[in-house]
């Protein structure tokens, strides 16, 4: 019997597990509010749900296809679920793709984890043709389904009551094929008979169906492996000599074959005309026209974000100024330090991260979150998989590479969709030679605005060019292994406004609270520097790169120290150090195309350096970095001495 | 043709158990054929029953592994020096247990090699079953866990242009494999 749950009883843990895109995060951010946090690891999110006076803690997991080892995610998930934590385990299930999210469903109850299954979609799976009888599904898997949709509300209180009244029992494994059944069988009697010590709410019958497949993580953690070694090799052999594949393909098909018998109980085809979505699905993967799409979406994306974002980029920052000048007035008389450190460092840094997350970022979330949650971005991954092969890396790497134009922190981020860590690593140097929409900024202003728009495009075409060729070489000169594409294609869906803005929330306020802090502080540093008379040191210290090899202006450097803060404003630093914002006074239309590209390559922001380290490791992220500036200084000079033979 | 023979008596073999001269001069194998492949020591003649012999085995597996690498993995390339095997190993990152599995398969395959097709050549809109994959433990598990396991029923949804992935549905999903990886997976076309 399920325990009864106590109004003063401790509080009682929930988490979400589902295959990737299956409206998990959605279901989360709705019966969480606007309660949560990030987790202990940081693909993880925790939030609290209250309902009816009792609180429970509700926990997102990375979202995973499988609970095997091969992946970072699918350990943390698994881990997770082993350590008993949680009370109640919600699998989110999406219907209309039920046979490949039942096989996960399979793998919990092998575990016998205390399951409720959230059947979500199940409007998409209609449209598709697919009725699904979910008290049938609940019959054949042996835990309750709720029928849910995370977008509308509908079913989630259902969902809560469900859980709420009772808590959902420990699940019954599935049964497998003959052959395979009596070795899980054997294996476990020789667990519990030879008391091989098992860490704490492992199940024996699950462990052997683990060593029957290979785990070796599994296999690290049981001290008595020897002594089963030869019955697990015998087993294993056993399987693969009756079906002539390996254990673990075989295991993998049996829960397969389990879920493919759960789907045919509980649905039923219902006729359906070719729907809209599937029309619109076969122009936008289309050889020629989805091209044209491609080229078409990104361009009212782009065109979109930097018009509206630009628009209230300037408005904050005007703000901002109008308040800098009120407190400085009110501080120049207390103390001129002080007040430099709050005005210039402090407001500075805040004005800073919200000048630019706000209108920028928030805008491009709210683009990247339409485009995800209509199912787009993974029709653009499949377009541009060719072009991205000549890189070393596939067409899920266009997705980072996207968000890189935006803003580096979450491109970064997005580098974890690749599988292998080679990919990571290529994809992480590449993105950050992406122009985000600061360095847009410097793109538009000096070249755009004094050599003309064909030079500011010619810089955007040089830079896919290193990023291509950097791509190439290090695919190269990084050991290991790429996996090819292997990406699922969700259905096109429609999109709900309120969800996008509520992502577009989340995702916008991670950002301000990562990068915030990071960014006041680097302005305290430098407005402290430059009191104390550091800045006019470090520009003739930097004079041998800027001047001797760049052949720029001493100046110059002070938009590559602000730069290190955040981009865009290097330009208004400049203007402020040379007392004018008009700089073909102080820079002649060569020095100003190659300022304008070493700009665009040199180092990354702080914010994008921070992330770097989290994701990457210290020593990684500085080869990223050396990386970052031996290319600037190599193109910069490079095309210095171009220009200058075409006779600049 | 010898191979072509001995192709219908594995397939035989897997349906019936047993397989007799009868059963096999009634798949259209001629008397001269016969003989041969048992003049040349490929089948053996234990009362009624047949059965392959070592040499019968080694014979079958060379013609299906060039056909293989000729027609259909390495389309193009001709067989490298060191044999199919070894150049496998060596080129699509295969460790020798994997590759052992492979050779069992292909050993016990009830189909006649020359009906395989990539998947990569599966016309739009055809179905089919998939037979065997050409890889390491890492992409097989992977494909296996998207739903790709032997035997899967998979239908060809599109194909992008110049060697771009390609659209599969298989359990009612559709997923996007690289052209690489579905060169590398053979399926039996449903006709």
């Amino acid at each position: 019997m399920a325990p009864a749950i106590g109004e003063s009883g401790p509080q009682l843990v929930l988490s979400l597990v589902g295959n990737p895109e299956v409206g998990k995060s959605t279901l989360f951010n709705s019966i969480t509010g606007l309660n949560y946090w990030t987790g202990k690891t940081f693909e993880t999110k925790e939030g609290i749900l209250s309902y009816k006076g009792r609180r429970f803690k509700v926990i997102d997991l990375p979202g995973v296809y499988s609970l095997s080892s091969y992946s970072y995610e699918e350990l943390i998930t698994r881990n997770f679920i082993l350590s008993g934590e949680s009370d109640a385990i919600i699998n989110v299930v999406d219907a209309s793709s039920l046979e490949r999210n039942l096989y996960l469903t399979i793998q919990l109850l092998e575990m016998g984890a205390p399951v409720i299954v959230a059947l979500n979609f199940v409007e998409v799976a209609q449209r598709k043709g697919i009725k699904i009888d979910s008290d049938e599904l609940s019959r054949s898997l042996g835990v309750p389904v709720v029928e849910i949709n995370a977008i509308t509300g509908r079913g989630i209180d259902d969902l809560i009551e469900r859980f709420a009244s009772s808590l959902p029992s420990k699940s019954k494994r599935i049964a497998y094929g003959k052959e395979v059944e009596s070795a899980i069988c054997e294996l476990r009697d020789e667990i519990i008979g030879r008391r091989i010590a098992l860490p704490p709410k492992y199940e024996p019958e699950w462990v052997a169906i683990k060593l029957l497949e290979g785990d070796e993580e599994i296999a690290k953690k049981i001290d008595g492996l020897p002594l089963m070694e030869e019955k697990v090799v015998s087993l294993r052999s056993e399987i693969e000599r009756i079906h002539g594949e390996s254990a673990s393909t075989v295991i993998s098909s049996e829960r397969y074959f389990a879920s493919n018998k759960s789907v045919l109980r509980s649905t039923s085809p219902i006729k359906v005309p070719v729907s809209r979505a599937q029309r619109l699905d076969e122009l936008l993967t289309h050889r020629i026209f989805g091209y044209l799409f491609l080229v078409l979406i990104m361009g009212v994306m782009f065109t979109a974000i930097f018009a509206f974002g630009g628009y209230l980029s300037a408005l904050i920052d005007g703000g901002f100024e109008i308040a800098s000048q009120m407190v400085a007035a009110a501080l120049e008389m207390i103390d001129p330090l002080l007040s430099a450190l709050i005005v210039n460092g402090l407001l500075f840094g805040i004005g800073a991260a919200l000048s630019i997350a706000l209108p920028y970022i928030a805008t491009f979330y709210m683009a990247i979150s339409i485009l995800e949650d209509s199912g787009y971005l993974p029709r653009a991954a499949y377009l541009l998989d060719s072009l991205m092969h000549k890189i070393g890396l596939h067409g899920k790497a266009f997705i980072p590479m996207i968000l890189g134009y935006g803003c580096s922190v979450p491109a970064c981020i997005g580098c974890r969709l690749m599988e292998t860590r080679k990919e990571r690593l290529i994809l992480g140097s590449l993105v950050v030679l992406i122009p985000c929409s600061a360095r847009t900024v410097i793109i538009l202003g000096v070249a755009g605005q004094y050599l003309g728009i064909l030079a500011a495009l010619a810089i955007y075409a040089l830079d896919i060019v290193i990023v291509l060729g950097i791509g190439r070489i290090l695919f190269k000169s990084i050991p290991g292994e790429s996996v090819g594409l292997i990406m699922e294609i969700p259905k096109l869906r429609r999109i709900s406004p309120k969800i996008v803005l509520k992502r577009t929330w989340f995702n916008t306020k991670d950002f301000v609270s990562f990068c915030l802090p990071l960014i006041v502080v680097g302005s305290i540093i430098i407005e402290l520097a430059r009191f104390l008379g550091l800045i006019e040191g470090a520009l003739y210290a930097m004079s041998p790169v800027t001047v001797g090899i760049l052949g720029l202006p001493v100046a110059a450097g002070i938009a590559m120290i602000f730069g290190l803060l955040r981009k865009e404003l290097a330009l208004i630093m400049l203007a402020t150090y040379v007392g004018t914002t008009d700089f073909s006074l102080i820079m002649t239309p060569l020095q100003m195309a190659v300022f304008t590209i070493v700009m665009v390559l040199y180092v990354p922001c702080i914010a994008t350096i921070g992330v770097l380290m989290r994701e990457y490791g210290n020593k990684n992220a500085a080869y990223i970095i050396a990386l970052d500036l031996a290319i600037a200084l190599a193109v910069g000079a490079l095309a210095r001495l171009a220009l200058i033979a075409v006779g600049f | 043709m010898i191979h072509e023979a001995l192709e219908i008596f594995v397939i035989l073999k897997n349906k019936l158990l047993e397989v007799t001269r009868a059963d096999l001069l009634k798949e259209g194998i001629d008397k001269p054929t016969y003989d041969s492949l048992i003049s040349k020591g490929l089948i053996e003649e234990d009362g009624l029953k047949l059965s392959l012999t070592k040499k019968g085995e080694d014979f079958l597996i060379s013609h299906r592994e060039g056909y293989l690498h000729d027609r259909l993995i390495d389309k193009g390339n001709s067989l490298p020096e060191v044999g199919a095997s070894e150049h496998w190993r060596r080129c699509h990152r295969i460790d020798a247990d994997t590759l052992a599995e492979f050779y069992q398969r292909l050993r016990n395959m009830p189909y006649h090699i020359e009906d395989l097709l990539p998947l990569a050549d599966l016309p739009e809109g055809k179905t089919g079953e998939i037979i065997l994959m050409v890889g390491g433990r890492g992409m097989t598990r992977r494909l296996c866990e998207m739903g790709l396991t032997p035997g899967a029923k998979v239908r060809m949804v599109k194909k992008a242009p110049v060697g771009g992935p390609i659209i599969l549905e298989v359990r009612s999903t559709e997923i996007a494999i690289g052209r690489g990886l579905a060169s590398k997976m053979l399926v039996k076309p449903e006709s």
